[in-house]
Protein backbone atom coordinates (compact mmCIF):
# COMPACT_ATOMS: atom_id res chain seq x y z
CA UNK A 1 0.00 0.00 0.00
CA UNK A 2 1.34 3.86 -1.20
CA UNK A 3 1.16 6.32 1.16
CA UNK A 4 -1.40 8.20 -1.58
CA UNK A 5 -3.63 4.94 -1.91
CA UNK A 6 -6.88 5.55 0.22
CA UNK A 7 -6.92 3.79 3.66
CA UNK A 8 -9.78 1.10 3.99
CA UNK A 9 -8.67 0.38 7.85
CA UNK A 10 -10.41 4.08 8.92
CA UNK A 11 -13.70 3.09 10.80
CA UNK A 12 -15.12 6.37 9.18
CA UNK A 13 -14.96 5.02 5.21
CA UNK A 14 -12.42 3.98 3.04
CA UNK A 15 -11.44 7.47 1.63
CA UNK A 16 -11.74 8.95 5.00
CA UNK A 17 -7.67 10.72 5.48
CA UNK A 18 -5.96 9.45 8.10
CA UNK A 19 -4.43 12.70 9.17
CA UNK A 20 -6.70 16.08 8.83
CA UNK A 21 -5.37 18.16 6.02
CA UNK A 22 -7.08 21.44 7.77
CA UNK A 23 -4.24 23.95 8.12
CA UNK A 24 -4.04 26.84 10.85
CA UNK A 25 -6.01 29.07 8.86
CA UNK A 26 -8.85 26.72 8.87
CA UNK A 27 -8.89 27.55 11.83
CA UNK A 28 -8.65 30.79 11.96
CA UNK A 29 -11.75 30.96 9.22
CA UNK A 30 -13.74 29.20 11.99
CA UNK A 31 -13.35 31.60 14.24
CA UNK A 32 -15.44 34.17 12.05
CA UNK A 33 -12.70 36.73 11.99
CA UNK A 34 -14.61 39.46 10.43
CA UNK A 35 -17.59 39.38 13.11
CA UNK A 36 -14.77 39.08 15.72
CA UNK A 37 -13.17 42.42 14.28
CA UNK A 38 -16.73 43.77 14.74
CA UNK A 39 -17.13 42.59 18.44
CA UNK A 40 -13.60 44.44 19.11
CA UNK A 41 -14.63 47.71 18.08
CA UNK A 42 -18.23 48.07 19.59
CA UNK A 43 -16.38 46.14 22.97
CA UNK A 44 -13.39 48.77 22.87
CA UNK A 45 -16.24 51.61 22.63
CA UNK A 46 -18.30 50.39 25.50
CA UNK A 47 -14.69 50.24 27.27
CA UNK A 48 -13.70 54.53 26.15
CA UNK A 49 -17.51 55.25 26.44
CA UNK A 50 -17.84 54.19 30.47
CA UNK A 51 -17.33 57.05 32.55
CA UNK A 52 -13.49 58.31 33.44
CA UNK A 53 -10.23 57.00 31.91
CA UNK A 54 -9.51 53.52 31.36
CA UNK A 55 -7.71 52.71 34.63
CA UNK A 56 -5.41 49.99 33.67
CA UNK A 57 -4.88 49.73 29.65
CA UNK A 58 -2.70 47.01 29.77
CA UNK A 59 -5.86 44.86 31.38
CA UNK A 60 -8.29 46.45 29.37
CA UNK A 61 -6.50 45.23 26.25
CA UNK A 62 -6.02 41.64 27.41
CA UNK A 63 -9.98 42.12 28.23
CA UNK A 64 -10.08 43.01 24.62
CA UNK A 65 -8.43 40.19 23.23
CA UNK A 66 -10.61 37.85 25.70
CA UNK A 67 -13.89 39.14 24.71
CA UNK A 68 -12.86 38.76 20.70
CA UNK A 69 -11.83 35.00 21.48
CA UNK A 70 -15.09 34.71 23.29
CA UNK A 71 -16.51 35.99 20.30
CA UNK A 72 -14.38 33.47 17.80
CA UNK A 73 -15.23 30.58 19.81
CA UNK A 74 -18.81 30.97 19.15
CA UNK A 75 -18.35 31.29 15.93
CA UNK A 76 -17.13 28.09 15.44
CA UNK A 77 -19.72 26.55 17.63
CA UNK A 78 -22.24 28.26 15.30
CA UNK A 79 -19.96 26.50 12.10
CA UNK A 80 -20.14 23.25 14.11
CA UNK A 81 -23.66 23.23 14.60
CA UNK A 82 -24.69 24.69 11.26
CA UNK A 83 -22.47 22.73 9.07
CA UNK A 84 -25.71 20.75 7.65
CA UNK A 85 -27.14 24.16 6.11
CA UNK A 86 -24.01 25.99 4.95
CA UNK A 87 -22.77 23.50 2.63
CA UNK A 88 -25.82 24.17 1.02
CA UNK A 89 -25.78 28.08 0.88
CA UNK A 90 -23.72 29.55 -1.72
CA UNK A 91 -22.61 31.95 0.81
CA UNK A 92 -21.44 29.25 3.30
CA UNK A 93 -20.66 26.26 1.51
CA UNK A 94 -16.69 26.81 1.59
CA UNK A 95 -16.82 27.26 5.49
CA UNK A 96 -13.77 24.80 6.26
CA UNK A 97 -16.72 22.01 8.06
CA UNK A 98 -18.75 21.80 4.73
CA UNK A 99 -15.47 21.98 2.39
CA UNK A 100 -14.16 19.16 5.05
CA UNK A 101 -11.23 20.30 5.80
CA UNK A 102 -12.34 20.67 9.09
CA UNK A 103 -14.28 17.68 10.89
CA UNK A 104 -17.02 18.91 12.74
CA UNK A 105 -16.28 17.16 15.92
CA UNK A 106 -12.62 19.37 16.00
CA UNK A 107 -14.58 22.42 15.29
CA UNK A 108 -16.91 21.80 18.28
CA UNK A 109 -13.75 20.88 20.76
CA UNK A 110 -12.38 23.76 19.08
CA UNK A 111 -15.09 26.41 19.54
CA UNK A 112 -15.86 24.87 23.39
CA UNK A 113 -12.09 25.51 25.01
CA UNK A 114 -12.09 28.30 23.03
CA UNK A 115 -15.55 29.62 25.20
CA UNK A 116 -13.68 28.42 28.14
CA UNK A 117 -10.38 30.00 27.98
CA UNK A 118 -12.02 33.39 27.09
CA UNK A 119 -14.36 33.52 30.05
CA UNK A 120 -11.51 32.38 32.56
CA UNK A 121 -9.31 35.00 30.68
CA UNK A 122 -12.10 37.82 30.87
CA UNK A 123 -12.95 36.82 34.81
CA UNK A 124 -8.96 37.35 35.49
CA UNK A 125 -8.42 40.60 32.98
CA UNK A 126 -11.58 42.33 33.97
CA UNK A 127 -12.80 44.51 36.43
CA UNK A 128 -15.36 42.31 38.51
CA UNK A 129 -16.92 39.61 37.09
CA UNK A 130 -19.81 40.95 35.13
CA UNK A 131 -17.97 40.86 32.06
CA UNK A 132 -16.99 37.30 31.87
CA UNK A 133 -20.58 36.84 33.16
CA UNK A 134 -22.09 38.85 30.10
CA UNK A 135 -19.50 36.88 27.70
CA UNK A 136 -20.71 33.38 29.11
CA UNK A 137 -24.32 34.66 28.35
CA UNK A 138 -23.00 36.35 25.23
CA UNK A 139 -21.27 32.76 24.07
CA UNK A 140 -24.72 30.61 25.34
CA UNK A 141 -27.11 33.12 23.69
CA UNK A 142 -25.65 32.55 20.43
CA UNK A 143 -24.57 28.72 20.28
CA UNK A 144 -27.31 27.93 22.41
CA UNK A 145 -30.98 29.87 22.36
CA UNK A 146 -30.16 31.18 18.50
CA UNK A 147 -28.19 28.16 16.91
CA UNK A 148 -30.04 25.30 18.02
CA UNK A 149 -32.88 26.96 18.96
CA UNK A 150 -34.38 30.40 17.02
CA UNK A 151 -32.57 30.22 13.45
CA UNK A 152 -34.67 27.06 12.06
CA UNK A 153 -37.79 27.59 14.21
CA UNK A 154 -39.24 31.48 13.54
CA UNK A 155 -38.83 34.06 11.31
CA UNK A 156 -38.06 35.75 14.10
CA UNK A 157 -34.58 34.43 14.65
CA UNK A 158 -32.49 37.27 14.23
CA UNK A 159 -34.72 39.82 15.97
CA UNK A 160 -34.80 37.95 19.32
CA UNK A 161 -30.60 36.41 17.96
CA UNK A 162 -29.57 39.56 17.36
CA UNK A 163 -29.00 40.32 21.02
CA UNK A 164 -25.65 38.12 21.04
CA UNK A 165 -24.07 40.23 18.58
CA UNK A 166 -25.63 43.96 20.40
CA UNK A 167 -24.04 42.76 23.75
CA UNK A 168 -20.08 43.75 23.36
CA UNK A 169 -20.57 47.24 24.46
CA UNK A 170 -22.11 45.75 27.72
CA UNK A 171 -19.32 43.64 27.76
CA UNK A 172 -16.20 46.17 26.97
CA UNK A 173 -18.40 48.79 29.86
CA UNK A 174 -17.98 45.82 32.31
CA UNK A 175 -14.96 44.98 31.59
CA UNK A 176 -12.88 48.28 32.84
CA UNK A 177 -15.68 49.32 34.88
CA UNK A 178 -17.53 46.44 36.93
CA UNK A 179 -20.75 47.42 35.84
CA UNK A 180 -23.39 47.84 33.40
CA UNK A 181 -25.57 50.67 34.08
CA UNK A 182 -28.36 52.50 31.33
CA UNK A 183 -25.94 53.75 28.97
CA UNK A 184 -24.09 50.85 28.07
CA UNK A 185 -27.27 49.09 27.77
CA UNK A 186 -28.71 52.14 25.23
CA UNK A 187 -25.83 51.21 23.09
CA UNK A 188 -26.69 47.31 23.13
CA UNK A 189 -30.28 48.63 22.72
CA UNK A 190 -29.22 50.55 19.32
CA UNK A 191 -27.50 47.18 17.83
CA UNK A 192 -30.06 45.43 19.18
CA UNK A 193 -32.64 47.06 16.64
CA UNK A 194 -30.19 47.93 14.01
CA UNK A 195 -29.95 43.98 13.88
CA UNK A 196 -33.22 43.42 11.57
CA UNK A 197 -33.35 45.78 8.97
CA UNK A 198 -29.89 44.92 8.05
CA UNK A 199 -30.73 40.95 8.01
CA UNK A 200 -33.87 41.47 6.67
CA UNK A 201 -32.33 43.65 3.80
CA UNK A 202 -30.06 41.55 3.17
CA UNK A 203 -32.64 38.25 3.61
CA UNK A 204 -34.73 39.85 0.69
CA UNK A 205 -31.53 39.94 -1.41
CA UNK A 206 -30.68 35.85 -0.55
CA UNK A 207 -34.05 34.94 0.14
CA UNK A 208 -33.35 31.62 -2.44
CA UNK A 209 -30.16 30.97 -0.49
CA UNK A 210 -31.62 30.84 2.77
CA UNK A 211 -35.29 29.10 1.15
CA UNK A 212 -32.97 26.09 -0.09
CA UNK A 213 -31.79 25.66 3.05
CA UNK A 214 -34.84 25.39 4.80
CA UNK A 215 -34.18 28.54 6.92
CA UNK A 216 -37.60 30.26 7.99
CA UNK A 217 -36.11 33.76 7.36
CA UNK A 218 -38.79 36.85 7.00
CA UNK A 219 -39.20 36.83 3.25
CA UNK A 220 -39.54 33.00 2.95
CA UNK A 221 -41.92 32.88 5.51
CA UNK A 222 -44.29 35.89 5.49
CA UNK A 223 -43.18 37.40 2.12
CA UNK A 224 -41.08 40.53 0.66
CA UNK A 225 -44.25 42.50 1.34
CA UNK A 226 -44.31 42.14 5.02
CA UNK A 227 -40.51 42.00 5.28
CA UNK A 228 -40.30 45.62 3.78
CA UNK A 229 -42.82 46.83 6.21
CA UNK A 230 -41.38 45.64 9.03
CA UNK A 231 -37.73 47.01 7.98
CA UNK A 232 -40.00 50.28 8.12
CA UNK A 233 -41.21 50.15 11.32
CA UNK A 234 -37.76 48.78 12.69
CA UNK A 235 -36.06 51.70 10.95
CA UNK A 236 -38.44 54.08 12.90
CA UNK A 237 -37.60 52.85 15.86
CA UNK A 238 -34.00 52.72 15.39
CA UNK A 239 -33.23 55.93 14.05
CA UNK A 240 -34.61 57.53 17.60
CA UNK A 241 -33.39 55.52 19.12
CA UNK A 242 -29.90 55.79 18.28
CA UNK A 243 -29.81 59.38 19.25
CA UNK A 244 -30.44 58.64 23.12
CA UNK A 245 -27.60 58.08 24.11
CA UNK A 246 -26.35 61.79 23.16
CA UNK A 247 -28.46 62.60 26.38
CA UNK A 248 -26.62 60.26 28.50
CA UNK A 249 -22.60 60.88 29.96
CA UNK A 250 -21.29 58.27 27.18
CA UNK A 251 -21.86 60.26 24.36
CA UNK A 252 -21.50 64.17 22.85
CA UNK A 253 -22.46 66.61 19.99
CA UNK A 254 -20.07 64.73 17.27
CA UNK A 255 -22.22 61.39 18.05
CA UNK A 256 -25.53 63.21 18.79
CA UNK A 257 -24.66 64.60 14.68
CA UNK A 258 -23.95 61.84 13.53
CA UNK A 259 -27.01 59.69 15.08
CA UNK A 260 -29.38 62.51 13.63
CA UNK A 261 -27.71 62.82 9.80
CA UNK A 262 -27.05 59.22 9.57
CA UNK A 263 -30.59 58.17 11.02
CA UNK A 264 -32.52 60.49 8.57
CA UNK A 265 -30.44 59.11 5.73
CA UNK A 266 -31.02 55.30 7.16
CA UNK A 267 -35.02 56.39 7.28
CA UNK A 268 -35.36 57.63 3.97
CA UNK A 269 -33.81 54.10 2.73
CA UNK A 270 -35.41 52.20 4.46
CA UNK A 271 -38.66 54.07 2.93
CA UNK A 272 -37.19 53.17 -0.41
CA UNK A 273 -37.31 49.51 0.51
CA UNK A 274 -40.75 49.95 2.44
CA UNK A 275 -42.47 51.26 -1.11
CA UNK A 276 -40.60 48.43 -2.90
CA UNK A 277 -40.09 50.63 -5.80
CA UNK A 278 -36.38 49.54 -6.67
CA UNK A 279 -34.57 46.32 -6.71
CA UNK A 280 -31.76 47.97 -5.85
CA UNK A 281 -32.91 49.35 -2.33
CA UNK A 282 -32.50 46.34 -0.25
CA UNK A 283 -28.87 46.45 -0.97
CA UNK A 284 -28.49 49.72 -0.41
CA UNK A 285 -30.13 49.88 2.14
CA UNK A 286 -27.73 46.96 3.49
CA UNK A 287 -24.52 48.70 2.49
CA UNK A 288 -25.86 52.05 4.27
CA UNK A 289 -26.65 50.46 7.22
CA UNK A 290 -23.48 48.84 8.24
CA UNK A 291 -21.18 52.20 7.68
CA UNK A 292 -24.41 53.52 9.50
CA UNK A 293 -23.64 51.31 12.88
CA UNK A 294 -19.75 52.14 12.19
CA UNK A 295 -20.23 55.57 11.78
CA UNK A 296 -22.12 56.07 15.36
CA UNK A 297 -19.28 54.06 17.27
CA UNK A 298 -16.67 55.67 15.56
CA UNK A 299 -18.15 59.30 16.56
CA UNK A 300 -18.26 57.89 19.82
CA UNK A 301 -14.36 56.51 19.61
CA UNK A 302 -13.23 59.45 18.28
CA UNK A 303 -15.16 62.09 21.36
CA UNK A 304 -13.56 60.29 23.94
CA UNK A 305 -10.09 60.40 22.40
CA UNK A 306 -10.31 63.29 21.30
CA UNK A 307 -11.33 64.79 24.78
CA UNK A 308 -15.11 66.17 23.77
CA UNK A 309 -16.40 65.19 26.54
CA UNK A 310 -14.99 67.93 28.98
CA UNK B 1 -21.60 -1.68 16.50
CA UNK B 2 -22.01 0.33 13.49
CA UNK B 3 -21.85 -1.43 9.68
CA UNK B 4 -18.81 0.66 9.02
CA UNK B 5 -17.32 -0.52 12.23
CA UNK B 6 -17.91 -3.79 10.89
CA UNK B 7 -15.50 -2.85 7.40
CA UNK B 8 -12.63 -5.23 6.40
CA UNK B 9 -9.63 -3.02 7.05
CA UNK B 10 -6.08 -3.59 5.79
CA UNK B 11 -4.51 -3.02 9.40
CA UNK B 12 -6.97 -4.19 11.91
CA UNK B 13 -8.93 -7.39 11.29
CA UNK B 14 -12.52 -7.13 10.70
CA UNK B 15 -14.20 -9.57 13.38
CA UNK B 16 -12.00 -8.70 16.09
CA UNK B 17 -10.47 -5.16 15.42
CA UNK B 18 -6.77 -6.68 15.88
CA UNK B 19 -3.37 -4.72 14.30
CA UNK B 20 -2.87 -7.27 11.34
CA UNK B 21 1.08 -5.86 11.87
CA UNK B 22 0.18 -3.93 8.29
CA UNK B 23 1.83 -0.57 8.35
CA UNK B 24 1.47 2.67 6.28
CA UNK B 25 2.88 6.21 5.67
CA UNK B 26 1.20 9.29 5.78
CA UNK B 27 1.40 11.29 2.01
CA UNK B 28 3.51 14.64 2.39
CA UNK B 29 0.47 16.68 2.32
CA UNK B 30 -0.77 15.18 5.57
CA UNK B 31 2.90 15.20 6.79
CA UNK B 32 3.03 19.29 5.99
CA UNK B 33 -0.48 19.78 7.32
CA UNK B 34 -0.33 18.40 10.82
CA UNK B 35 3.26 19.99 10.99
CA UNK B 36 1.63 23.50 10.93
CA UNK B 37 -1.02 22.77 12.95
CA UNK B 38 1.79 21.36 15.56
CA UNK B 39 3.78 24.90 14.95
CA UNK B 40 -0.02 26.55 15.49
CA UNK B 41 -0.60 24.85 18.66
CA UNK B 42 2.94 25.06 20.26
CA UNK B 43 2.68 28.92 19.17
CA UNK B 44 -0.93 28.73 20.64
CA UNK B 45 0.22 27.37 24.11
CA UNK B 46 3.16 29.47 24.49
CA UNK B 47 0.24 32.76 23.64
CA UNK B 48 -1.59 31.83 26.09
CA UNK B 49 1.26 31.26 29.17
CA UNK B 50 2.54 34.74 27.96
CA UNK B 51 -1.14 36.27 28.51
CA UNK B 52 -1.91 34.12 31.92
CA UNK B 53 1.30 36.05 32.90
CA UNK B 54 1.06 39.44 31.69
CA UNK B 55 -2.54 39.24 33.22
CA UNK B 56 -1.41 37.81 36.44
CA UNK B 57 1.62 40.32 36.72
CA UNK B 58 -0.71 43.62 35.49
CA UNK B 59 -3.35 42.64 37.94
CA UNK B 60 -0.82 42.11 40.78
CA UNK B 61 0.76 45.64 39.75
CA UNK B 62 -2.61 47.20 40.09
CA UNK B 63 -3.20 45.48 43.77
CA UNK B 64 0.22 46.42 44.88
CA UNK B 65 -0.60 50.53 43.56
CA UNK B 66 -3.97 50.39 45.12
CA UNK B 67 -2.63 49.19 48.48
CA UNK B 68 0.28 51.33 48.44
Amino acid sequence: MTASEPRSYSPAGPAAPVVSLATPGDYLQLLKPRVMSLVIFTALVGMVAAPGPVGNWPLALLSLLAIAVGAGASGALNMWWDADIDAVMERTKGRPIPSGRVPRAEAAAFGGLLSLLSVWLLALSGVGYLAAALLAFTIFFYVVVYSMGLKRSTPQNIVIGGLAGALPPAVGWAAVTGEAPLAAWLLVAVIFFWTPPHFWALSLLKSADYEAAGIPMMPNVRGAEHTRKLIWWYSLLLAPLAVLPALTQAASWLYAATAVLGGAEFLRRAWHVRKGGRDSAPGSLFGFSILYLFGLFAALLIEHWAGLHG
Amino acid sequence: MADSDRRPSALFTAEEGKPTGETHGLSEEEVRARGRRNIAIALGVVAFIILVFLTTFFRLADSVQGAG
